[in-house]
């Protein structure tokens, strides 16, 4: 019964994009008169099959309802609630489910933004009814939620271990949905400007915000995946370059480099057609990141034929590409800009500088994550691309990046004098170089990790500079002038907010990556040992049953000196559908570091733990910077009707 | 505090933080255990699909990295204990792959891509630029009118 309800749900959302097609398309071309009026019914059902099929599968979930495929596969009765929810998105079928879901919102929102006339809304619509019929055809076919099974099983398998194990899996991937999803709407505006040949801003204007909001979303996305990374896996790392993340981190860096780029454009006039080619680039990899994670292929090339999604997956994204930049290529000369740059030593420089190194690191992201599956595939070999390879590509293009975002907010427009960007900065480069000494005599001896402390340094102390000098010469109190610094100009202040958590997040990954220290330790109940200035007591080792798993942990006691810091239990969870057991590391989090306690084994007879103890500095930085870089992105969107309301005022 | 003072001070502060810099830097060496947690961050732990022998909580990865401290310990030099890894598990073992062979495009690709890109850049400058500074006699009209003088 359930099964048939989210069939439903699927087969009216399917229609209604078939519709919002036609009917987009129609309105388009007959110059999107009352668009609204037209587009009503195929939005309405639209979002409405999308709640019932989303619904029906998480109403399955909720009741055992093992009579379905998927459920029997991603769910067992004694999995929590918790786990149970976030089922529906623990496997391809259902996570392609809330990918049409998350669609078929953006298409309501754009839709309630509809002006009269408008061809170029009627047909971005037009255009994200057609990802959504490709989203709900999947479901309706090759990547089916509701397939039934002729024998029901008493009990589901249960969903893969290391997705039941930390409430951050819940959370994690709507984020990363509700940004991978939301680069949609710039693609179908740019698409729909590129198909009027329409070359106003006016694309750029209306998509900012969805474009900022689903730049939000990415980026908390990625940093509560590295978190949930460091939180389970077990040996304190956040970020490894592997195909899954990169897959997350690659519409990311097209989408930074377009937010950069629009702001030329609106600035400048310039870099149209280079934003539309940022744009569809950018879903074209959210595609591919969808391909990457979802189809198996990087397990084994061979093995993303096995099912049908993979195939349709990979046809989509070269429709993506063909048609993007086919259309591109045959009317971008309508929608490109004029004017040139006047100097490379500019805003716009800096700007355009930025650009092409985002645009460097995503190629040689994609270049890496792609290329062992390429080989093998052509040639048969296997080769592994790993850290050293990407951190040797990564590495230099990142740290003239963040030299740029230390100097590019205080270099003027146009053509800068050296004298104005000297006086500018000369405060902010000697606060960098004592800071850069101090961490060097505090023991800080790779000289990236140096160049990576200085930079950050540099950036916030130049915004610092910034912000201080901007309210000195506003009218009215001081702290009153730094407090309205927002309501000025939103916008590049939310962007300084932003570049200010990258700025923590870039310091924090040089000081943990240079002063992290691990050891194994081995003791009885009762012992200690000493670990770092600290000193590690294990009490007693303890083991419970829970409804989807056994636990077993052992309790210790962390003191620094006489004073006791934290009790830490450290786990290794044993669940019934997988041999290997998921650990649970204990974390101490201090303002200086965090002690990172890693269970290896109990043995059961005599007691005697071993486990990993790992200090990581200055980790609560990263956690902060990055929610800083979200909290930015969210005031740079709040930007606008701010400063509407204050002039209606 | 005129401007001049300003820029010495600031040169002073500047270069004799640098001085502090290279001065430790030049004076340090790496450690053995530097060299076996920079072998096995290289070296992929071979039952996981992408993590390196440094970073595997697998029990085989740890008996490795004992492994590589053994031979550290012993004389080998990196190049011998990487042939060493490759001759037991073949090159899927190296997290980096080899600048040569069929790997060689990955490390000619991104050079390509830049050297484009810059050329792409480049190329977006005016030919003649058509702003120019002021002349010290337009400076000056500017700055009378601004003060609301005639000029």
């Amino acid at each position: 019964m359930i099964a048939l309800i989210g069939q439903a749900g699927v087969l009216v959302a399917l229609v209604s994009a078939v519709a919002l097609v036609v009917l987009g398309v129609r309105s388009f071309l007959s110059g999107g008169e009352q668009a609204a009026d037209q587009l009503r019914f195929p939005i309405w059902g639209l979002i409405g099959g999308a709640l019932i099929a989303m619904g029906a599968l998480e109403l399955a979930l909720l009741t055992d309802d093992f009579s379905i495929g998927y459920v029997a596969r991603n769910h067992a009765r004694g999995t929590p609630l918790l786990f149970t929810i976030a089922a529906a998105w623990a496997a391809l079928e259902g996570s392609i489910v809330l990918w049409g879901l998350v669609l078929a919102g953006y298409a309501t929102w754009v839709f309630r933004r509809l002006r009269d006339p408008d061809p170029i809304g009627a047909a971005a619509l037009a255009v994200i009814g057609a990802v959504a019929i490709f989203f709900f055809g999947l479901m309706a076919t090759a990547a089916n939620p509701f397939t039934t099974l002729a024998v029901v099983p008493a009990d589901g398998f249960g969903a893969n271990p290391l997705l039941q194990n930390h409430f951050l899996m819940a959370i994690h991937p709507p984020m990363l949905y509700l940004g991978y999803v939301g680069m949609t709407v710039p693609f179908a505006f740019a698409i729909a400007a590129l198909a009027a040949g329409d070359g106003s801003t006016a694309w750029l204007e209306r998509t900012r915000r969805w474009a900022l909001i689903a730049w939000s979303f990415l980026t908390l996305g990625i940093v509560l995946g590295a978190w949930w990374s460091y939180e389970v896996l077990g040996w304190g790392g956040y970020w490894a370059w592997d195909p899954v993340e990169n897959a997350s981190f690659l519409p990311w860096l097209t989408a930074t480099a377009f937010i950069h780029s629009a702001v030329v454009q609106r600035r400048r006039g310039m870099l149209q057609a280079w934003n539309v080619a940022l744009v569809i680039g950018t879903f074209a990899l959210t595609i591919l990141g969808t391909f990457l994670t979802r189809s198996g292929v990087v397990a084994s090339v061979h093995s993303f034929t096995q099912s049908a999604v993979g195939p349709a997956l990979l046809g989509f994204l070269l429709v993506i590409l063909i048609g993007g930049f086919g259309l591109f290529a045959a009317r971008g000369h309508l929608v490109a800009s004029t004017p040139r740059l006047d100097s490379l030593a500019s805003r716009e420089g800096v700007f355009l500088l930025n650009n092409l190194l985002l645009a460097l690191f995503a190629f040689v992201v994609l270049l890496g994550t792609i290329y062992p599956l390429i080989l093998e595939a052509v040639t048969g070999d296997r080769v592994s691309v790993g850290p050293p390879w990407f951190d040797r590509a990564a590495i230099p293009i990142g740290l003239v990046l963040i030299f740029a975002m230390g100097i590019g907010p205080i270099t003027p427009y146009r053509a800068a004098r050296l004298d104005v960007v000297w006086d500018r900065l000369r405060g902010p480069l000697q606060f960098t170089a004592v800071t850069a000494a101090v961490v060097v005599l505090l023991g800080m001896r790779s000289v990236t990790a140096l160049l990576t402390v200085g930079f950050g340094t540099l950036i916030i102390s130049a915004i610092a500079r910034n912000a201080h000098v901007t309210a000195r010469a506003r009218p009215g109190g001081y702290l009153q002038s730094l407090a309205s610094l927002f309501r000025s100009d939103p916008g590049f202040w939310g962007g300084m907010t932003a570049h200010t958590g990258v700025a923590l997040v870039v310091v924090a990954i040089a000081f943990s990556a240079s002063f992290d220290t691990r050891t194994e330790i081995t003791l009885s109940p009762g012992e200690s040992a000493a670990f770092d200035g600290y000193t590690i007591t294990y009490v007693q080792p303890f083991a419970r049953q829970e409804s989807n798993r056994t636990v077993i942990g052992a309790e210790f006691i962390l003191y620094r000196g006489d004073s006791r810091r934290a009790t830490l239990r450290p786990r290794l969870n044993q669940y019934d559908n997988q041999v290997q057991a998921i650990p649970t590391p204990a974390v101490h989090t201090g303002l200086r570091e965090d002690v990172y306690l890693s269970l290896v084994r109990i043995e059961p007879e005599s007691q005697i733990v071993t486990i990993d103890a790992m200090r990581f500095p200055l980790m609560w930085m990263l956690w902060l910077g990055g929610l800083i870089v979200v909290g930015g992105g969210a005031l740079s969107f709040g930007a606008k009707k701010r400063t509407r309301e204050t002039v209606s005022v | 505090m005129s401007d001049r003072a300003r820029t010495w001070i600031a040169a002073a502060v500047i270069g004799a933080s640098l001085a502090t810099i290279v001065g430790v830097l030049a004076t340090d060496d790496p450690s053995p255990g530097d060299r076996v947690d920079a072998l096995a961050s290289k070296l992929r732990c071979p039952v996981c699909d992408a993590e390196s022998i440094a970073d595997s909580p697998t029990d085989l990865a740890r008996d490795l990295q004992d492994l590589i401290a053994e031979q550290v310990a012993d004389g080998w030099s990196d190049r011998d204990i990487i042939d060493f890894f490759i001759a037991t598990y073949g090159e899927r073992v190296l997290l980096d792959p080899p600048a040569g062979g069929r790997t060689a495009f990955l490390w000619i690709a991104p050079l390509v891509a830049l050297a484009i890109g810059t050329a792409i850049v480049l190329g977006r400058r005016r030919r003649n630029p058509s702003t120019r500074h002021l002349t010290p006699e337009e400076r000056r009209r500017v700055e009378a009118t601004l003060r609301g003088d005639d000029p």
